[in-house]
């Protein structure tokens, strides 16, 4: 049952986000990789209800989010949560942890005032925060940013979505706790189906966690490539998702140094305008009519699209 | 939030001052309301001035002037804090359903409260008091919050407004907590404590007002307050003889004590609503 689709998405004059199609299913895994500014939080924050997108549509089981009532709504919005990019502004701070954790749970009538404690106790427990009674009751500013990137975590867990937009959610934490965050989910997806879009600019952690199944990479608003992530990782069709990860160090050095980087023009602006390939300012690939038309995402393989009129010249095979 | 309260009370002398004074003002009040009139009048013995059997001496026809001061405070306290606090609760709700709304009702419902605001206070007071007349309490709190409203609410919406666009609550959002939720246990919480100070500050604006309703005689009384003690001694040769001082000054220096107490306090209220604050 495919959870979310949207057609496109355009916001403000300049385009946020332009023409995407995605589609989520459960047991689910779509990681959206990009450097800042590309609009991927823009993306989850619309996914996840809180913006309305300019034109397109964001369906829920079929249906227009936006125009769900009542008990349908309840429904969509226990069904799809977000892990917030920054845990220090996004937890209330004149609330406890256990008031946080609580308020959705008893919402949406997931359990009653007497089980509720239970309830939070045991998310805690998973997320691997303490969960006595004097840790209940501190406040946020109590907390180390690794401990608020969990309780995010938690917060979202508690009220057992089908959909977790989780926007780097776990960038705060240490490497061991990554891994071991990072393995909760992928628990959770495989025991309840839960799906997730990742969002994320550490290509490590998305490799981790998304092996397997899609990544999408978005550059100014458009998704430039998309396909299975280890084969968009291992052989990129697109030039800015080549040099994305040619910047990403490989520990050894003689890999390092047998890879061949593609060298970007180094205009740092965004797009020129509408039209065109939102990339041809700096793509070292690009020609006249790479200006003119945006180039559509064209099969490039199995499953594996690019937003490139020459994805041959891309550099095959980026490691060896 | 409550026993913490007691905490930061204890730790902190002015708040405790505070707490104290207005404790006794209370219980002042309470006793008041359980006195039977006075009836004991004896013109000859007008304005004498302290002593053991007057304690504060007594008053233009002769009734002793301390217990026309704890028989006055009660209604003066009950339609202070019935005045601030439908001013406050009004105030709050319109400010922070406005700051939370947003959008073209919003922008509505502050110029209806600028129009509010320009309203000069005193005078529509007076006018209103005027020709209403009604010794009920609760109606003279009604009036007097009839403009006292505005001002808080625009504070209140502008402080709803940051508030609004954070993060936690679009957290909230998403996790599709109700409007009411929203609004008092999300949004509330980080007003809380100017809500409070508002409220309390609010009953000595109150009281200012009126008992200078009283004092200048617009207002209907009942019974006796402390504005009308003034009122009426001021009526009866209060200004003529040293002698009236004790009497006189005894309700100014209530006012001024109670006002004192309700500052103090007020100290107390920021660290309880805002956690950070608390040094436990």
């Amino acid at each position: 049952m495919s959870h979310l689709s949207h057609q496109y998405d355009l916001s403000v004059k300049v385009p946020t986000l332009r023409n995407i199609d995605m589609n989520i299913g459960t047991d689910d895994i779509v990681a959206l990789v990009g450097e800042s500014g590309c609009g991927k939080t823009t993306m989850g924050k619309i996914i996840a209800g809180l913006v309305r997108p300019t034109s397109g549509s964001v369906l829920f089981e079929g249906q227009e989010i936006h125009r769900l009532k009542g008990s349908a709504f309840d429904r969509y919005r226990r069904a799809v949560q977000l892990i917030h990019q920054d845990p220090y502004s996004s937890l209330n701070p004149s609330l406890s942890l256990f008031d946080t954790l609580s308020a959705g749970i008893l919402r949406h009538r997931l359990a009653t005032r007497r089980e509720v404690l239970e309830r939070v106790a045991d998310v805690l427990h998973r997320v691997g925060l303490p969960n006595n009674a004097d840790f209940l009751r501190r406040y946020p500013h109590q907390f180390s940013g690794g401990q608020r990137q969990c309780v995010l975590i938690a917060r979202a867990l508690a009220l057992q979505p089908m959909l977790i937009v989780a926007d780097e959610a776990v960038s705060m934490l240490d490497v061991s706790m990554r891994v071991a965050i990072l393995d909760l989910l992928l628990e959770l997806k495989r025991d309840e189906g839960l799906s997730f879009l990742f969002i994320s600019h550490d290509f490590g952690v998305v490799r981790y966690f998304a092996s397997g199944h899609r990544i999408a990479v978005l550059y100014f608003g458009a998704v430039v490539e998309r396909g299975i992530c280890d084969e968009v990782i291992a052989n990129p069709r697109h030039p800015y998702t080549h040099a994305l990860l040619s910047a990403v160090p490989l520990p050894d050095p003689r890999i390092n140094r047998q890879r061949q980087a593609l060298r970007l023009k180094s205009v740092e602006e965004g797009p020129k305008g509408q039209q065109g390939c939102p990339f041809v300012q700096r793509c070292p690939l690009s020609d006249a009519r790479c200006e003119r038309e945006m180039p559509p995402l064209v099969s490039v393989g199995e499953g594996h699209q690019s937003a490139c009129f020459y994805p041959e010249r891309v550099e095959q095979r980026l490691y060896a | 939030m409550i026993r913490g309260l007691w905490r930061i009370i204890r730790r902190d002398r002015q708040a405790m001052a505070g707490f104290c004074i207005i404790m006794f003002f209370l219980g002042m009040a309470i006793v008041g309301s359980l006195l039977p009139p006075d009836y004991y009048e004896n013109p000859l013995q007008q304005y004498q001035g302290i002593s053991w059997h007057h304690l504060l001496g007594t008053d233009y026809i002769g009734r002793d002037t301390l217990r026309e001061i704890i028989a006055g405070s009660t209604p003066v306290l009950i339609v202070a804090v019935l005045a601030s606090s439908i001013s406050t609760f009004v105030g709050l709700a319109i400010g922070l359903s406005s700051g939370l709304v947003g959008g073209f009702i919003d922008a509505l419902i502050m110029r209806i409260t600028d129009i509010v605001l320009t309203i000069p206070g005193l005078p529509l007071t007076i006018v209103i008091v005027s020709f209403i007349h009604s010794t009920n309490p609760v109606v003279l709190a009604l009036i007097l919050s009839v403009t006292g409203w505005a001002g808080f609410a625009r504070s209140v919406r502008s402080q709803a407004l940051s508030i609004a666009r954070r993060e936690y609550l679009e957290a909230a959002k998403v996790q599709g907590l109700t409007f009411v939720n929203i609004l008092t246990k999300q949004l509330f919480p980080n007003i809380g404590s100017y809500a409070a100070m508002s409220f309390l500050l609010g009953i000595t604006g109150a009281i200012y007002a009126e008992v200078g309703l009283f004092l200048l005689g617009v207002a209907p009384f009942s019974g006796s307050n402390w504005g009308v003690m003034l009122n009426l001694g001021m009526a009866n040769g209060a200004m003529l003889t040293p002698s009236s001082a004790p009497y006189m000054f005894a309700p100014m220096f209530c006012i001024v004590l109670l006002q004192v107490g309700f500052v103090l306090f007020t100290r107390a209220l920021e660290p309880m609503f805002n956690p950070r604050l608390r040094t436990s």
